[in-house]
């Protein structure tokens, strides 16, 4: 009787995953996103209704996989504490890939900006082009991304101290305070007297600033799916691990900004 | 046993207080080293919460306000300088500005995506 109770019992603490179609909607979704925009850049005139409906069955599938990996790890209890080191490691390995593919948006910009060409005036910012002044919105977005830094630490140790108000409020906070960055963002894009297309100067700014705004972006819908699970009570004060790689990614986000700030806005001005 | 077995059967009410008993003996983390650690980081994050709440109201707070105040000081001062230029066509438009390969897929197929035409000019709309 023993052997046959035994067997019920898992031997180690790995979540063996079940089937489950979501890979599979994922790959077919990321895969009509991908031809549906090369299409669209080479004219194909359809583009306008396949990227839409494409980038829909890619959040859909992401939807439906991340409610999956909820069920899983905060219902069915998969998500132990070996399981826990797995997704950390994970995480920080996303984390390692976004931070190289700055590392390229940089060499890009420090590439042309080092040595600017003779057709540029050979001078940083190039001739005709009036610079943003890093010392006005810039300067209040980096106050108002280091304030969210703030303001998400305090939630993060209230939940751990067991403060559900704390938690909740320092995540509201953050929520505001990141979308008052995104706002800022669009004024400065709207007001700017350079565009995209002004140059090496127009593609460095805003290839830089815009990956930085889009995620900003991610990181904002990150951190408020974060705040909803702990409104839903699915966090407790040893298990939070969407939510702290939300903070993770969100000071990685802000660490690139500093580094945009000073590279792009000030000295680059 | 006995009694138990009588309990089981008995009102809900009753039945309610058995079972809330029986939790309350289960309450309690074991004293081992894994719970010492997380009622450890339990305690430390009390102290460090109340450091960052008082971060988030006495420090962040005033820095924002600070910020703002300069960034709109230097908004208005920026627009009132801007006021004054000569008006935008007569900018030189150098030849790396405004690179049109072929249409934007939006509008007149002429203008970015946050295009201004406070700020923004393009010769070719002369």
């Amino acid at each position: 009787m023993s052997n046959l109770n035994r067997s019920i019992f898992q031997g180690h603490p790995f979540h063996l995953v079940s089937p489950s179609p979501w890979p599979l909607f994922t790959c077919i979704s990321l895969l009509t996103l991908t031809t549906s925009a090369v299409s669209g850049m080479h004219g194909f005139e359809s583009a306008g209704y396949w990227i839409p409906s494409a980038l829909i069955l890619v959040i859909s599938s992401m939807f439906l996989w991340f409610r999956d990996v909820i069920s899983e790890g905060t219902y069915i209890g998969n998500h132990t504490l070996a399981v826990q080191k797995g997704l950390n490691m994970g995480v920080a390995l996303f984390i390692v890939s976004e931070a190289l593919f700055f590392l390229a948006i940089f060499w890009a910009y420090f590439h042309s900006a080092l040595s600017p060409t003779v057709e540029l005036g050979a001078q940083w910012p190039p001739i005709g082009i009036e610079a943003i002044n890093a010392f006005e919105l810039p300067l209040l977005n980096t106050v108002l991304l280091l304030a969210s830094g703030v303001t998400i630490t305090y939630s993060h140790h209230s939940l751990i101290q067991g403060n559900r108000n704390g938690a909740l409020y320092g995540a509201i906070f953050t929520l505001v305070l990141a979308l008052v960055f995104t706002g800022f963002q669009g004024v400065e894009y709207s007001v700017s007297s350079f565009t995209l297309t002004d140059g090496a100067y127009g593609s460095c700014f805003y290839f830089g600033t815009g990956f930085h705004g889009l995620h900003v972006i991610i990181g904002t819908i990150f951190i408020g799916v974060g705040f909803w699970r702990m409104l839903a009570y699915h966090l407790t004060e040893n298990h939070h691990l969407g939510l702290e790689s939300s903070i993770l990614y969100w000071h990685f986000v802000d660490v690139v900004w500093l580094f945009l700030f000073l590279s792009v806005y000030y000295w680059g001005s | 046993m006995f009694a138990a077995r009588a309990l089981r059967s008995s009102t809900p009410v009753l039945r309610r207080a058995q079972q809330t008993r029986l939790q309350s003996t289960l309450q309690g983390a074991q004293d081992n080293a894994f719970n010492r650690e997380r009622q450890a980081v339990k305690d430390h994050a009390a102290a460090t919460s109340d450091l960052w709440r008082k971060l988030s109201i006495y420090v962040v707070i005033p820095s924002l306000l600070i910020a703002g105040v300069n960034a709109y000081r230097l908004w208005t001062e920026h627009w009132e300088h801007k006021s004054h230029e000569p008006p935008l066509e007569e900018r030189v438009e150098y030849p790396y500005m405004n690179i049109r390969t072929k249409n934007f897929p939006w509008g007149d197929g002429d203008k970015t995506l946050f295009w201004n035409p406070k700020v923004n000019h393009h010769k070719q709309d002369e």
